[in-house]
């Protein structure tokens, strides 16, 4: 009786602390890959790089917010995973992102650039989600009416779309 | 200093003042004018308005030439993969509508250079996309067709790309010029205001010193005034309006004996105005306050009484004059003490009536004693007259003559004496005239001749007036003057010679008498003193 008391919180303590570090290994991705996460990262689900297809991203957070941009006209409504929240899911507290879309543009973005409130991954603008023609299927996009200081050069680089590689350099 | 200096200085210095002051104004409305177009080129340049519009020109040329690429690439191979084909050809439709929704694409087609070649884009992308989406099998058909397509469009997207990169580094340097310009006026307008306030300055200094050398003149001016009025010799009391002292100076203290301290503050009527006065100095300042009209002030002398602190009255002589100052009208006297001035006068009219009197005194005594004293005389030497010489003997004879001529030299003698009071009197009449000289000498001579040779003295006379014999004089002083003489000559000379001349002086109306004698003569001290007149 004391013995299976103890397994069972032993069990519970390891699952909440599974749970709470949230550095478990992903599931294999069951659609098309969109993001491909590399580098010094935990979790991984193939060999050594992350593979995300939109139900994997889906499920790591959702995060709305509506701001005009200069690639668009009036006010849009992004939905995405933040930034910080991947990150966290890969164990990744510093270091710099090299993102890479798919016509081969790359930017580095640091870490500390993603914060809770900060940049998102959108996936789908206004409630549907983008084509390739579209900027999609990925766009990094900060939230820039919220704050003058994301109205910079230097974000708007940042502000990678047609994203479908990660890699997070030390 | 003369009255219009300080006016015309204070007005040229309030002229410089405004002007300074409107440049001042002037140039701040300036500099917040500036300020807020400062404030709007900050807040343009706080948030970036595009990302790099040079990247996305390029990426249009690349894409473009990445989708030729893709297409030649599927063309050259038996079962092409059109993966890549189509994803190319999204690529470069994204991008077009990137640079059609940037300002740069605004600016082109307002331009007018570009809208002829982006309307050629626009064709080339309605009818790809149209190949594009169709099915694998029509696509691998049109593959050559979109070839051909894209080879045409090559040059067009380099020209968008090339006018597209002049006119945004033109705006660049359009910008860049515009902000140093505005940069470039702000630090000259503050400059300016640098150099206003400098001037301000040296202005304020200015100001400043003659101010200082204004004090410095009235403090001197206000020294020797302060010197003057204690210096004085006069009191100089200074009073307001209610009779109150302000200022009593040292020879005021001198005077009326009250120490500064005492005075200063008190009241005129308390201290230095008489009691039998003092109604009269209360209704005197009373009317003066109500209706002006001085009397007494700006009068000039006028001749009153003070009252020393040992409560002696006396006389003043004083002169008020009224003036204004901070406080108001104030009232400045000068006070002499003239009670010496005024017992001197008095002295001097005792003296004169005195001397009137006297003189009075004298001539009544004069009148009397010509009567009184002669009249018995008279009566005695006429009563003598009347004896008869014959019938006394001669012892009696004697004694008669002897009467005779004392009595005749006692009125010879009361004569003189009246005769010298009435001259000292001034009562003299002198009368004019005519007569002959040689006889008034002859005359004299011959009535002194018995008792002349009587003493054994030989008296003679000469005369010489040129053929001038006539003289105008009062002749009976004048026979009374040389009788005396000849009669003193005669007296005090024995077994002498007595001589008498007349002589009429050359050039002149006068004549000179000379009685010389061989006597005893006079002593030198009382020469003197009877020669003294």
């Amino acid at each position: 009786m004391k013995l299976f008391a103890r397994c069972v919180v032993f069990c519970v303590f390891a699952a909440a602390a599974a749970v709470g570090t949230g550095a478990h290994a992903l599931d294999a991705p069951k659609g098309d890959v969109i993001l491909t996460v590399s580098g010094e990262i935990t979790g991984a689900n193939a060999s050594d790089s992350a593979q995300f297809d939109l139900e994997l991203l889906q499920n790591l957070g959702s995060k709305t917010f509506k701001t005009s941009t200069i690639w668009t006209s009036g006010v849009q409504t992004f939905t995405g995973v933040q930034l910080v929240d991947l990150l966290h899911s890969m164990g990744v507290t510093k270091g710099t992102m090299r993102a890479s879309a798919i016509n081969d543009y790359s930017v580095d973005i640091p870490v500390s650039d993603a914060v809770d409130g900060g940049p998102i991954i959108a996936y789908e603008i206004n409630g549907s989600p983008m084509s390739i023609r579209d900027k999609g299927p990925l766009w990094i996009v900060y939230p820039y009416d919220g704050f003058v200081e994301y109205k910079a050069e230097q974000i708007y680089s940042r502000s990678i779309w047609q994203l479908d590689r990660i890699e997070i350099l030390p | 200093m003369s009255h219009n200096e300080p006016e015309r200085y204070s007005r040229a210095a309030k002229l410089g003042v405004y002007i300074a002051v409107f440049v001042v104004v002037a140039a701040c409305a300036i500099i917040v004018s500036l300020n807020f177009k400062v404030r709007d080129k900050i807040s343009a340049f706080a948030s970036a308005k595009t990302d790099s519009l040079q990247w996305s020109l390029a990426q249009f040329d690349v894409e473009l030439l990445a989708f030729q690429n893709a297409v030649a690439g599927a063309l050259h191979t038996s079962n092409p993969s059109l993966v890549e084909v189509r994803r190319r050809y999204d690529i470069f439709y994204s991008r077009v509508e990137t640079i059609r929704s940037s300002a740069l694409y605004k600016t082109l087609i307002e331009s007018g250079s570009s809208a002829d070649q982006l309307s050629r884009v626009d064709g080339f992308l309605s009818a790809a996309t149209h190949l594009i989406d169709a099915s694998d099998q029509q696509l691998v058909e049109a593959l050559p067709d979109l070839a051909a397509r894209v080879e045409e469009l090559r040059p067009v997207v380099r020209n968008i790309t090339l006018s597209g990169i002049t006119h945004f580094s033109g705006n660049a340097d359009l910008q860049r010029e515009g902000v140093v310009s505005l940069l470039s006026l702000v630090s000259t307008i503050t400059s300016a205001i640098i150099v206003v306030l400098l001037l301000l300055l040296v202005l304020l200094l200015r100001v400043n010193r003659q101010a200082h050398k204004k004090t410095d003149e009235q403090s001197q001016m206000r020294s020797r005034l302060q010197a003057v009025v204690s210096t004085s010799l006069d009191a100089v009391i200074v009073a307001d309006l209610e009779g109150r002292i302000l200022d009593f100076n040292e020879a005021a203290e001198e005077i009326f004996g009250y120490p500064r301290a005492e005075a200063i503050g008190a009241l005129m009527e308390e201290l230095i105005v008489p009691e039998h006065l003092v109604d009269a100095h209360r209704a005197g300042m009373d009317r003066y306050r109500k209706t002006g009209k001085p009397k007494v002030i700006g009068k000039g002398r006028v001749q009153l009484e003070g009252r020393r602190r040992s409560g002696e009255v006396f006389p003043v002589e004083l002169s008020i004059s009224s003036a204004r100052s901070a406080e108001g009208e104030i009232f400045v006297s000068f006070l002499r003490d003239i009670s010496p001035r005024v017992a001197a006068e008095k002295e001097l009219i005792k003296a004169r009536d005195d001397a009137v009197a006297g003189e009075r005194a004298k001539a009544n005594f004069l009148a009397v004693m010509s009567h009184e004293m002669r009249t018995p005389l008279n009566g005695l030497l006429g009563t003598l007259e009347l004896l008869d010489m014959e019938t006394v003997t001669e012892r009696q004879r004697n004694w008669l003559d002897i009467i005779r001529s004392s009595g005749q030299q006692l009125l010879i003698h009361v004569n003189n004496v009246l005769d010298i009071s009435r001259a000292d009197a001034g009562k003299i009449e002198v009368v004019s005239e005519e007569f002959s000289v040689t006889k008034l000498v002859s005359e004299l001579v011959e009535s002194q001749r018995a008792l002349a040779e009587h003493r054994g003295n030989l008296i003679s006379y000469a005369v010489s007036t040129n053929g001038h014999d006539r003289c105008i004089g009062d002749i009976n002083h004048l026979r009374q003057v040389l009788l005396n003489l000849i009669g003193n000559a005669v007296k005090f000379t024995r077994d002498g010679k007595i001589t008498i001349t007349a002589d009429r002086v050359e050039h002149d109306a006068m004549v000179e008498f000379r009685i010389t004698d061989t006597g005893i003569g006079i002593n030198d001290d009382d020469q003197a003193r009877i020669f003294e007149d």
